[in-house]
């Protein structure tokens, strides 16, 4: 920086210039096609994924029951699974999973201590998320996925005191 | 316009394989596919030194470490061959602090989870022929802040979950800054 400048502007070599063109690729159209189309490919592999994220959410929560010497780390687990299930459940047409997924994750970082109701809470979201899987309900407009969403999140809110 | 984005070299850097695989589907349908994939900090640091991505798509945490750590030592120079290598941030959080962290590393751009496919071609439509000027400052090194984000109109039908996220771009837009404008 010159000497008394708050700040230097600096224009990097833009070498990505040379490497995109902007013909001769797919159109947006035909990426959001074609990427659908390979996301659909996926989902029978991520319904699998997802049924065992939730067998393992049910053994951590049962160690946690178990032992509490253990929960605390068992829940950050269950936390860091639920957070990936919230950010992978709408790409595959199941945003209610990451409804559920989100509210479960904001139970367990909001709520230092664990405690019998908040297990419980976390085995009612597994048990609704296993629900969403076993009867596919894809998109936001199913009614009793709907109203499960809104009241673990009622239930939620009640534990967390917002 | 029909980009073509194949000659693009790209480094994931995400703790969840299922994540990769999502990511595998998407940017292939661009046909980018010299995509490299790594599932934490030091192999993503090591992937940089090799083989050399034109761009770094990171979570903003990888397993117990924070991803945008990864991104502050390579604006350093720490780690990577070039500092000035564009970065995008996913993101499942939407809490703020994370947000400004990443715009305060020198992130280009920040997506929230889960991840839109248009919002990602947007973006990497702004990074290759929008290339921003970057700024080094007493407490800050990347690409330049200030810039009007407008919300993208998408199509698909994926991405979207009822407008909490994902549909999210405002909320996750890098905010503009002032602390150039004195100068």
């Amino acid at each position: 920086m010159k000497p008394g400048a708050k700040f230097e502007v600096i224009n990097p070599p833009n070498s990505l210039a040379a490497k995109v063109s902007p013909h001769g690729g797919p159109s947006l159209e035909a990426v959001v096609r074609e990427a659908e189309q390979a996301l659909e490919d996926l989902q029978e592999s991520y319904q699998l994924w997802v049924r065992q994220d939730l067998d393992t959410i049910f053994r951590l929560a049962e160690e946690a029951e178990a032992d509490p010497g253990v929960a605390s780390n068992r829940l950050q687990e269950i936390a860091q699974i639920t957070h990936d299930i919230k950010g992978q459940g709408a790409t595959f047409e199941y945003p209610l999973l990451t409804h559920l997924a989100r509210s479960l994750h904001k139970l367990l970082v909001e709520v230092e201590r664990s405690n019998d109701q908040m297990l419980k809470l976390v085995r009612l979201h597994a048990d609704a998320m296993n629900v969403i899987l076993k009867e596919d309900v894809r998109g936001a407009s199913h009614q009793l996925g709907k109203h499960l969403v809104e009241m673990l999140n009622k239930a939620v809110d009640k534990v967390v005191g917002t | 316009m029909a980009y073509d984005f194949s000659a693009l070299k790209v480094l994931v850097v995400d703790d969840n394989v299922h994540m990769h695989q999502i990511l595998r589907s998407i940017l292939g349908a661009m046909r980018i596919t010299d995509v490299m994939f790594a599932v934490d900090v030091k192999s993503a640091a090591e992937e940089m030194a090799h083989f050399r991505p034109d761009i770094i798509i990171t979570d903003v945490v990888v397993g117990d470490q924070e991803g945008l750590d990864l991104i502050e030592k390579v604006r350093k120079g720490e780690v990577g061959f070039d500092p000035y290598v564009p970065v995008i941030a996913l993101t499942g959080y939407t809490e703020r602090r994370m947000i400004t962290r990443a715009r305060d590393v020198g992130v280009h751009e920040v997506l929230a989870k889960p991840v839109s496919i248009e919002m990602l071609y947007q973006r990497l439509v702004n990074i290759t022929t929008k290339p921003r000027p970057f700024i080094k400052s007493e407490g800050y090194f990347g690409p330049c802040r200030r810039r009007q984000v407008k919300a993208f109109q998408g199509r698909e039908k994926r991405g979207q979950d009822g407008g909490q996220e994902g549909g999210g771009e405002e909320e996750l837009a890098i905010p503009e800054v002032s602390d150039f404008e004195a100068a």
